[in-house]
């Protein structure tokens, strides 16, 4: 049985917000998969959850009724919030849009995003899984990838239909959106989701307000949503089909997925340049430190 | 002391344009005996519309005007289909506005006008068929616009493509005067440096592309005459292609997707009611093909693409 996103969730604009590489892609695939309701998998590169990014330049462009390409990036910040509050404004569906900028305001005070959105979704991922997972994606060396999660003001480069996303330092990007006070967040750990998937994915539908007839199908659909995104699962497809989202230079999207491999696949010195630069967020977020998180010398 | 103006003339998608500022990739023709369809004049333009009917981030409109305003380049009203009125914001270039005007505005005005106008760039063969090519910005259309030129068929327009009737009710478009305007690895791709004019803003690397010339002889008579349009397609591309894919979609999809392909699409609905735009759409649904090509993305593949369609041209009904 399929289930509306609109006889599920109440309207509104929801973000899935993550820094790159932190399970973001999943979250939206186990959403549709819920949506769905089918009796089959989702197909990963046709999504009934496409509601899109916020970077897209299309939106903008469909909002402003400008050509993007002939702004200067000064010009399209200006837009931007007025942009994501028309985007955001309560519609009479539910939207779910992907997000990897860093929460942030204008020198104004108007937040980039908008105001409008109803919630969020904050999934994160202990930084050592991010930096080897990210440097895979990047065909990046793990050190380059470390470099980025250390840098503030780090950012996505843009492209013909995106424009560039703002990241920030892994730890400014998890204390901007935690402690942003704009839209309603939910905190979901990786980690955890990995750990238990239908626990952890429930809490996040309840934390959405979405509504079953009862705790029968509840249970029923929540369960099928993560049989049908399954690691395992997805991996088929990718390597039957192939995956749109996979980088240019990137094998395989769907990798390995697991957590704590930085613990076989990171140096001693790699760990300390994460942790010297992440104690306090992390020691937040309850990531256990190996070293006494104050970087090398 | 009188202040002696200085106005230029362009024809620009079928209609006689008169312009107070001289417009950055059209080029101008000699000045007509007849009253000008449109002017484009720098002028005082209000803050706001009395009682605007829709607005969105930096717009808004109502039953005869348009306006748009924009921090640190100004603000331009259109009215009517045949004002483009220009206020430059303080100490700014009205120059910097020019591109605006020239898309969104002209955009607006032709919409104004009542017809159905399409975000699109088109291209005509030596038996003046012409096909649009439709598509969301970054999709490629300016390049296989110019690299059908470069492999024989005239240019005809970019961006922005209006379609009318003939008075026997065949859909036609105009040429129009403006020149392409295309990113540098497309110039680069192409070989077209020479062929590149100037910056379309500065400070935005976009460059106004005189399009390749036609090997066909054009009159001046022809140059500016009508088109029939031959075929419409929709730009898609496919990362996990490698094919350049042709597919015909059926009246009532064809008729979905030429309103998705509107240029300015919110703009284009509220002037739905009034104009001629639903008539127009309808002849183009019933008279013209309209087909998606997809193709894999990035330009390794435009050769490919471009031959696909001399084909694919071949085999249409004449």
């Amino acid at each position: 049985m399929s289930l509306p996103p609109g006889q599920v969730f109440p309207p509104g604009h929801v973000w899935i917000a993550s820094y790159p590489k932190s399970g973001n892609t999943w979250m939206r695939i186990l959403l549709s998969n819920l949506l769905s309701g089918s009796e089959s998998p989702e197909d990963i590169n046709n999504l009934a959850l496409h509601d899109g990014m916020a970077c897209n330049r299309e939106q903008f462009e469909e909002q402003t009724l400008l050509d993007s390409s002939l702004l200067r990036p000064h010009e399209i910040e200006d837009l931007l919030p007025a942009v994501h509050d028309a985007n955001t404004a309560t519609g009479t569906t539910a939207r779910f849009v992907k997000v990897h900028d860093v929460w942030r305001c204008l020198p104004d005070g108007r937040p980039v995003l908008g105001r409008g959105a109803r919630a969020a979704l904050y999934l994160v991922r202990d930084p050592r899984d991010v930096a080897i997972s990210f440097a895979f994606h990047q065909a990046r060396t793990v050190d380059q990838v470390i470099e980025r999660l250390n840098r503030p003001g780090n950012f996505l480069a843009g492209g013909q239909f995106h424009f560039p996303q703002q990241l920030d330092d892994w730890s400014g990007h998890v204390r901007s959106w935690l402690d942003q006070t704009v839209v309603r967040v939910h905190l979901i750990r990786y980690e955890d989701l990995r750990a238990d998937t239908c626990g952890v994915f429930r809490r996040a539908l309840e934390f959405l307000g979405a509504a079953f007839p009862d705790e029968l199908a509840a249970t029923d659909a929540v369960s099928r949503a993560v049989r049908h995104a399954d690691f395992s699962e997805l991996r088929r497809q990718e390597s039957a089909k192939g995956f749109r989202e996979r980088g240019p230079e990137q094998a395989m999207f769907f990798r390995e997925g697991r957590s704590g491999a930085w613990r076989e696949q990171l140096s001693n010195a790699q760990v300390c340049e994460i942790e010297g630069a992440h104690a306090a967020t992390m020691a937040r977020l309850g990531y256990e430190l190996v070293t006494k998180g104050e970087g090398i010398a | 002391m009188k202040f002696q103006m200085n106005i230029w003339t362009f024809r620009i998608s079928g209609l006689m344009v008169s312009s107070e500022l001289e417009l950055p990739g059209v080029d101008p023709i000699p000045a007509p005996l007849r009253q000008p369809d449109v002017r484009i004049r720098l002028r005082p333009v209000p803050g706001q519309l009395a009682s605007p009917a829709q607005q969105g981030p930096g717009w808004e409109l109502n039953a005869n005007q348009f306006l748009l305003r924009l921090a640190g380049i100004g603000g331009m009203l259109c009215t009517d289909g045949h004002t483009v009125d220009l206020d430059p914001a303080p100490g700014t270039d009205p120059h910097e506005a020019l591109p605006f005007v020239l898309g969104t505005g002209l955009g607006v005005l032709l919409l104004q006008r009542g017809g159905l106008v399409l975000h699109g760039s088109a291209v005509a063969d030596a038996e003046g068929r012409a096909y649009v090519f439709c598509g969301r910005s970054g999709m490629g259309k300016s390049t296989l616009a110019a690299a059908l030129c470069q492999n024989g068929t005239r240019f005809v327009n970019d961006d922005v493509c209006s379609v009318s009737l003939t008075e026997a009710g065949g859909p036609v478009i105009w040429p129009d005067g403006r020149q392409l305007k295309l990113l540098e690895n497309s110039i680069a791709h192409l070989k077209l440096a020479a062929q590149r004019r100037g910056e379309v803003r500065p400070g935005v690397e976009k460059f106004y592309v005189e399009p390749p010339p036609s090997p066909h002889e054009i009159s001046t008579r022809e140059a500016g005459a009508p088109l029939r349009l031959a075929a419409v397609y929709i730009l898609q591309t496919d990362k996990l292609s490698s094919e350049t894919v042709i597919e015909r979609l059926s009246a009532l999809e064809s008729a979905q997707v030429l309103h998705g392909q509107s240029y300015r699409r919110r703009v284009s609905l509220a002037m739905v009611r009034g104009g001629s735009q639903v008539a127009v759409t309808a002849a183009v649904v019933s008279r013209v093909p309209v087909f998606t090509l997809t193709r894999p993305s990035g330009l390794d593949h435009l050769a490919q693409t471009v031959m696909e369609l001399r084909t694919h041209w071949s085999g249409l009904p004449q």
